[in-house]
């Protein structure tokens, strides 16, 4: 009788423990990233100080944006990629993880979806293809070991795309060609592609 | 009369005074004498940056010197007109050669230079020195920078090497037989023979040719990749012989893929649609 209260206990509760985990896990991905706060006039005040602490002009309030989703990316009939470092962190510690921060002329949202359009094609997968950074605040991009100071990432003009393999990163690479891109490089264990 | 002489001559003094002491005096002489000696100095100074044994510091000199179009916070205005000078020029292809020379040896951005991980910083600063003398449009860097394909690519060293034409042919069409410059080097040829190239006019005959014939024999690779932009190049030329091509390719290409739309699976052909896509810009011309 204990036994069976013991294993109905540890049934019913775990189960609630275990699928808790496997939510949170699949929302938070370990903790990282966390989902975007909303973009409040504070936010984005925080946001511009941050340029402007950093001897950058202040991009203007219109240009930033929470875009089409907070760390997932709506992509081919609920598919998703994946943002797994593509948050930044301002200068009040508010974790940003937004893809679709606008520059004045370059959509990300648009160019990720171009690029992973023609790798699909080509490489005749389906297989999702993670993000590991995208835009990033100044601050953010401080924290990158040696990071460029003329990043494209601080202006929301490239994506990271994290594939599992060198070759999977040049197919993208390949692909992302056929975008125009202003940088096209495979570094750093993932495809670079800024525009 | 002899008043309104007086006072004119004094007017007139007046203003030789005036402008000995604003342009003749010998603290604007020496001025002048300086600012004549400052730019060799800063030449001097920024080439040694270029040079420096420590890629962080050639970096940072170039961040200060040139500014592309992006904010820069390393850009110092006053050492603006150093990109000017020749030698400056000279030294920045040189540079560039360097880093590929080094690059080479990795055939890839290396994550560690010196036991320090650079993280994305070399790759930074060498697409910063690419950008920078791509900007030059300068027909003696052309080789240097058709070498960077396959390792990095980017718009603004495709419209230079467009703008700059015959000359960035055949290095690119050299880099068609190496797999890995392929994609990149055909993207390339594209924008140089492509319809919006206000450029394209000034190639020869023999080169369009040369190109068309280079490209066509792309068709038949086995990489799709490779084949989906020879057709992009082939729609750039509205001749008979490459829209028999393209039809062609329109008909009997096989690569597909599957995707769903509205949940239903459908086999898609990229690369025959394509070349129903380029046949159709031909036909709106």
């Amino acid at each position: 009788m204990l036994l069976h209260k013991i294993y109905m206990y540890l049934f019913t509760y775990n189960r609630v423990i275990f699928t808790s985990l496997i939510v949170g896990i699949s929302i938070f991905g370990c903790g990282d990233p966390v989902p975007n706060p909303p973009l409040s006039p504070e936010l984005i005040s925080a946001l511009q100080q941050d340029y402007v602490d950093h001897n950058f002009s202040a991009p203007p309030s219109s240009a930033f944006t929470n875009g089409v989703s907070s760390f997932y990316y709506d992509f081919w009939d609920g598919q998703h990629l994946t943002i797994g470092h593509g948050y930044a962190l301002n200068t009040a510690e508010v974790r940003f993880s937004g893809i679709a921060i606008l520059d004045w002329d370059v959509n990300l949202d648009w160019n990720a979806d171009d690029v992973m359009d023609y790798y699909f094609a080509i490489a005749q997968t389906q297989q999702v293809v993670p993000i590991s950074s995208a835009y990033r605040n100044p601050t953010h991009n401080d924290e990158i070991p040696n990071a460029s100071p003329t990043s494209y990432h601080l202006w929301g003009r490239a994506i990271d795309f994290d594939g599992y393999t060198d070759e999977q990163n040049q197919q993208i690479s390949q692909a992302a060609e056929s975008t125009n891109p202003t940088e096209n490089v495979v570094h750093y264990g993932h495809c670079h592609v800024a525009w | 009369m002899v008043l309104v002489k007086t006072k004119s001559k004094i007017a007139l003094l007046c203003f030789l005074l005036f402008f000995q002491e604003i342009f003749l005096t010998p603290a604007v002489g020496v001025q002048l004498t300086l600012s004549q000696e400052q730019e060799p100095e800063n030449v001097e100074h920024v080439i040694f940056g270029l040079n420096h044994d420590d890629w962080k510091v050639r970096a940072n000199t170039l961040y200060s010197i040139s500014k592309l179009d992006m904010q820069n916070p390393l850009y110092d205005e006053s050492l603006s007109k150093v990109l000017f000078n020749q030698k400056v020029r000279k030294n920045l292809v040189n540079l560039l050669s360097k880093e590929n020379q080094f690059l080479r040896v990795f055939n890839y951005f290396p994550e560690w230079i010196n036991g320090e991980d650079v993280g994305e910083g070399y790759s930074g600063y060498y697409s910063y020195l690419i950008q920078t003398v791509a900007q030059f449009k300068d027909t003696t860097s052309v080789k240097l920078l058709v070498e960077t394909l396959g390792i990095y690519s980017s718009r603004v060293v495709k419209e230079s090497l467009a703008e700059i034409g015959e000359p960035s042919v055949r290095p690119l069409i050299e880099a068609l037989r190496e797999r890995r410059k392929r994609v990149y080097a055909a993207s390339y040829l594209r924008e140089i023979v492509g319809r919006d190239n206000r450029y394209a006019g000034t190639l020869s005959d023999s080169t369009r040719q040369l190109i068309k014939e280079r490209i066509t024999e792309l068709l038949t690779s086995e990489e799709p990749i490779v084949r989906l932009n020879a057709v992009k190049v082939l729609g750039q030329f509205r001749e008979t012989e490459v829209i028999e091509h393209l039809r062609h390719i329109s008909r009997t290409d096989p690569h597909f893929y599957i995707k769903k739309i509205d949940g239903v699976e459908k086999k898609i052909y990229p690369i025959s649609d394509e070349a129903k896509k380029q046949l159709k810009l031909m036909e709106n011309q």
